[in-house]
């Protein structure tokens, strides 16, 4: 039986907005193993970028302005210690943030300080890592870390400034300063969106070995399903603030069984269709429609469909639709 | 229309009062789009390619070489009716729209100011183009702000070809959208293409979307043309150094890891399960 690093039951996030409440994840319900890639997949709106910032609470104050309001439990196990990520004080969330779970962005430019030099920000991810160490172990320590990432010329890089560095290089400084703590979940919220595909192969690579040596899951959010198809374990698919899918990656690419994500790989550029692509638009998240969310959209929908189905638990895999529930 | 380019190079300024090193951002570019075609042109960031679709909308004029539209060079005649013939559709449709004036009004704006028909006329003219777009006679009257970036999209769109243009020029049309609404988008640019004898350059990184929509194909590097031709050719038998490796990096659905040996994330070292 393989270790769960994090359980995440019945989560959901919502926002107050001048136009009414916006439920962003609607209970939501995900494991994820030690060793193991998650892609977590759906289109702009769909909450997968709101349910990883969830996790370690960036959409709450002072990240964001707007406050979001999360119910629900995610549990993270490392050894025999726990914590639960909904409910964990500030102080202790501080403590997660600092050796537990890790966060790569999409925008390495906006995650960096434009006026500290690289150096001093890696060692800043150390510090609070390992605060007791020598100042001098800590700089041998930060150029060691941006070496192990591939960025040529570390006791250089760190007297650089980001503006100075390319968007490959910036991410490899996020990743450094996100794995300096050896963290047990790493959190990839599209972090080579932005990228030219050979940067993109080059930083899919790295985060697979930085994987392999540690041990540690990555959630890693992401649209591309060419991504997904190489680089993942398992997907989680996500339609309207609700994972309506989970599946090994083999099985979601030729076998999905949810409607949406049918449709979703059939409309990938170059895809071979045996599926019928996907019409009209994702709901307005303030009036989601009630029953299945996706409904309206569905070649396959039925009466039944204006209740909302469970999630039904089949071998090795999830799926929210009617035709498989039990 | 056919489109010739020979010995194209575009050089930018650079440093202050353009003092600075000059920036080569095309070098010695040699390309024949020919009249009905769908020309993708496909690089990295920085390689060129939207250098390229600016001189071709002549916006941007060549340092040196010469471009050609059935034989004219667009620079050299001040003619306000070019713009009739060559329309673009650019990435940030929300951009591309004047956001105090409805959509309508957008869409209508060129057959006003070219003086195409009656007034009575232009209007069905901009309900037709939104229904060919896929979009209802009601929408004339929304404010861009009210658009999914889809939506918006496809009123770029209808606007580029109210005007019956002969070239349209895509410079990243659907980079921006979900999987979803790019593949509608996609088509949607597809039907056009089949209705008319448009010649159009759909500007690219991501060589899937070009396979899908273009019949032929110009790979950039660092502003040169390293491979063109046709779209089934380059993409069976990738001659250039350059373009086996965007190809090999792109990652694909149908290519699984174990089964694409030029392109793997495994780096050899202990494997995960």
């Amino acid at each position: 039986m393989p270790d769960p690093v994090l359980t995440i039951k019945e989560l959901n996030v919502s926002f107050s907005s001048s136009r009414g409440a916006i439920q962003a994840v609607r209970s939501a319900d995900l494991t994820i193993y030690r060793g193991e890639t998650l892609a977590l997949v759906g289109e702009s709106g769909s909450g997968k970028s709101t349910l990883a910032k969830a996790l370690i609470r960036l959409n709450d104050a002072p990240f964001a302005p707007a406050r979001a309001e999360i119910t629900g439990h995610a549990m993270l196990r490392v050894g025999d210690w726990q914590a639960d990520l909904v409910k964990a004080s500030r102080s202790e969330m501080r403590e997660i943030r600092a050796r537990h779970v890790a966060m790569v962005a999409q925008d390495a430019l906006s995650g960096l300080n434009p006026v500290l030099n690289i150096g001093r920000q890696v060692g800043e991810a150390l510090r609070t890592a390992f605060p007791t160490e020598e100042k001098d172990a800590r700089k041998e320590r930060t150029v060691a870390l941006l070496e192990e990432v591939g960025l040529p010329e570390p006791a250089s890089i760190v007297k650089r400034f980001p503006h100075q560095l390319s968007g490959g290089q910036r991410q490899r400084v996020m990743i450094a300063m996100a794995v300096a703590r050896g963290p047990q979940l790493l959190i990839a919220d599209e972090p080579t969106t932005a990228l030219d595909v050979s940067v993109q192969a080059r930083i899919l690579k790295l985060l697979k070995r930085l994987q392999a040596q540690s041990g540690a899951a990555t959630l890693f959010i992401t649209h591309d399903l060419g991504v997904v198809a190489n680089f993942a374990d398992r997907v989680a698919v996500m339609y309207a603030g609700q994972i309506v899918e989970v599946a090994p990656v083999a099985d979601f690419l030729h076998q999905p069984m949810h409607p949406y994500t049918a449709g979703l790989l059939a409309s990938v550029p170059g895809s071979k269709r045996q599926f019928e692509r996907l019409r009209g638009n994702a709901p307005d998240p303030l009036s989601i429609p009630t029953g299945c969310a996706f409904r309206d959209r569905c070649p396959a929908a039925c009466a039944a469909c204006e209740t909302t189905p469970p999630m039904a638990s089949l071998a090795k895999r999830q799926v929210r639709c009617w035709r498989n529930a039990a | 229309m056919t489109i010739e380019i020979q010995n194209l190079s575009v050089t930018y300024p650079t440093g202050m009062f353009g003092r600075g090193k000059p920036f080569q951002a095309l070098s010695d570019v040699n390309l024949t789009i020919p009249a009905g075609s769908v020309m993708g042109i496909v690089g990295e960031s920085g390689s060129g390619k939207s250098t390229l679709g600016r001189v071709i909308l002549r916006i941007l004029r060549p340092s040196e070489g010469r471009i050609t539209i059935d034989g004219e060079d667009p620079y050299a005649s001040e003619d306000p009716g070019f713009r009739r013939t060559v329309q673009a559709v650019f990435q940030d449709s929300g951009a591309s729209l004047n956001p105090r004036r409805t959509v309508g009004a957008s869409i209508r704006e060129g057959l006003d100011i070219h003086r195409i028909g009656t007034p009575r006329e232009r209007d069905e003219k901009v309900i037709h183009l939104l229904e060919k777009v896929g979009l209802s006679a009601g929408y004339a009257t929304r404010m861009p702000h009210t658009l999914s970036g889809g939506q918006r999209q496809r009123i770029n769109i209808a606007r580029a070809v109210a005007l019956e243009p002969k070239i349209l020029v895509a410079d990243e049309p659907v980079s921006a959208l979900d999987t979803s609404v790019q593949a509608q988008v996609l088509e949607l640019l597809a039907d056009l293409r089949s209705s008319t004898d448009m010649t159009m350059i759909f500007i690219s990184h991501d060589l899937s979307v070009v396979r899908e929509i273009c019949d032929q194909v110009a790979i950039m590097h660092r502003g040169t043309l390293v491979e063109a031709g046709d779209i089934e050719t380059i993409f069976n038998r990738p001659r250039h150094p350059i373009t086996q490796a965007l190809m090999r990096d792109t990652p694909r659905l149908d290519v699984p890891l174990s089964m694409n040996p030029t392109f793997s994330y495994n780096t050899g070292l202990a494997n995960v399960a």
